[in-house]
């Protein structure tokens, strides 16, 4: 779960890049997370005319909990091994291409999701050693009417209704246990009215339209939604001392989140197939 | 491929917005409930919707099947934890598609790859 410092500071980057991209000559410590005390804002306004403030506020927080947790990868783990999946009548082809490599699972289902033939790889795999395993795993099942071989990096799976074959590595994965709905306010604080003008109004045009709303990565690899929860004011309340002040709110959403290592196996789609056939009636 | 995605959770979310963005999707919208999907579809008309089915309050596999035949998305994918009969083949009889979790960035590739096949 990131704290709510780390999504300030999530937010606090993409207002530095509106800032840049747009050529507003403010220094990146001019965008700080929390708010400014009067004695440094006075200085920072006296040396630079503006100061954004991104900080929480955590008294109108909301928390939801999740009602089924469920599990993905926090990271997708990378996998030089790929596999295409063909079919020829009543035979099925399992060509093994890319980089061979220890650690991969291998997870072939040649009847529906009723078996599933497991190969871990070994470091010294080889293309078609991959091939051969797959297939020995295949035929280690004893399903009845569905035999296995393999030639070369090609396995051939003989008599099988269906076939499904993935390849997926170690990895951390994690669950959304709670997820908490926080106020953060973005607040802009100048020593004259134009100045603050143009920096309310850029985070109002760059801000506000962004549709949808940014999903920003946190630093556990979980996200952060951010949203506009209330559109921009001024505040001239403090003119009389030469303080402008912009003000707009965002709702940042994220999770907290439960972590466990497990394996990603990636279905791979069989070529020329719908992978996702529209049901047509029957039982 | 303009898409619009809604689930309750920030993390299926954040994997959806990611998954759809690796197939080549254009987001253009983003919603937490049945509801507020509902909503963005009729104001955006995005080519697809993915949908989550349980999203407080009201139902994706509604808002789903509601969408589809009033022709407001052509392109509807649902993804569901709920692998049973009676969740999916309404769906599906609807001409709805489905996916049930967990769900991959191949997976969601190969359902908008088969979508651009069926549009050509």
């Amino acid at each position: 779960m990131p704290s709510l410092d780390q999504v300030c500071t999530l937010i606090q980057t993409e207002v530095l890049g509106i800032m840049q991209a747009n050529s507003v000559g403010l220094p990146p410590g001019q965008v700080g997370v929390g708010q400014p005390f009067g004695q440094s804002l006075s200085e920072i306004l006296g040396q630079y005319q503006a100061q954004i403030s991104i900080f929480p506020i955590p008294k109108a927080a909301q928390n939801r909990t999740s009602r089924k947790p469920h599990w993905v990868t926090s990271i997708d783990p990378p996998v030089t091994l790929t596999v295409q999946v063909l079919r020829n009548s009543n035979t099925w082809t399992l060509t093994f291409g890319g980089v061979a490599a220890g650690g991969y699972n291998i997870h072939t289902f040649p009847n529906g999701s009723r078996n599933d033939c497991y190969y871990q790889t070994q470091a010294n795999d080889t293309l078609d050693s991959v091939a051969t395993a797959v297939a020995l795993s295949i035929t280690n099942q004893s399903i009845s009417g569905i035999s296995a071989s393999a030639s070369g990096p090609v396995a051939t799976v003989t008599g099988a209704p269906t076939m499904r074959c993935g390849i997926g590595g170690n990895c951390t994965m994690i669950a959304e246990m709670r997820r908490t709905m926080c106020p953060i306010s973005v607040k802009v604080w100048a020593a004259n009215a134009p100045i603050r003008n143009q920096i309310g109004a850029l985070l109002e045009n760059l801000l506000a339209p962004t549709y949808p709303s940014p999903m920003l990565t946190a630093p556990d690899l979980s996200y952060v939604w951010v949203r506009w929860a209330k559109p921009g004011w001024n505040d001239d309340s403090q003119s009389s001392y030469s303080l402008y002040v912009w003000e707009a709110l965002l709702e940042a959403e994220y999770a907290t989140v439960a972590t466990t290592t497990g394996t990603a196996v990636e279905s791979i789609p069989i070529t020329g197939i719908d992978p996702n056939p529209i049901y047509t009636g029957g039982s | 491929m303009t898409a619009i995605y809604a689930d309750d959770s920030v993390i299926m979310r954040g994997r959806l917005n990611q998954y759809l963005k690796m197939a080549g999707c254009k987001i253009v919208g983003c919603a937490t409930s049945a509801r507020s999907a509902s909503q963005l579809c009729e104001e955006l008309k995005p080519d697809l919707a993915v949908l989550d089915v349980i999203m407080v309050p009201g139902s994706g596999k509604d808002v789903a099947l509601d969408l589809k035949q009033r022709g407001v998305v052509k392109n509807v994918l649902v993804i569901t934890s709920n692998s049973q009969d009676s969740t999916i083949k309404p769906l599906r009889a609807a001409g709805v598609r489905t996916l049930t979790k967990p769900i991959s960035a191949e997976q969601i590739a190969a359902e908008i790859e088969y979508i651009q096949s069926q549009q050509v």
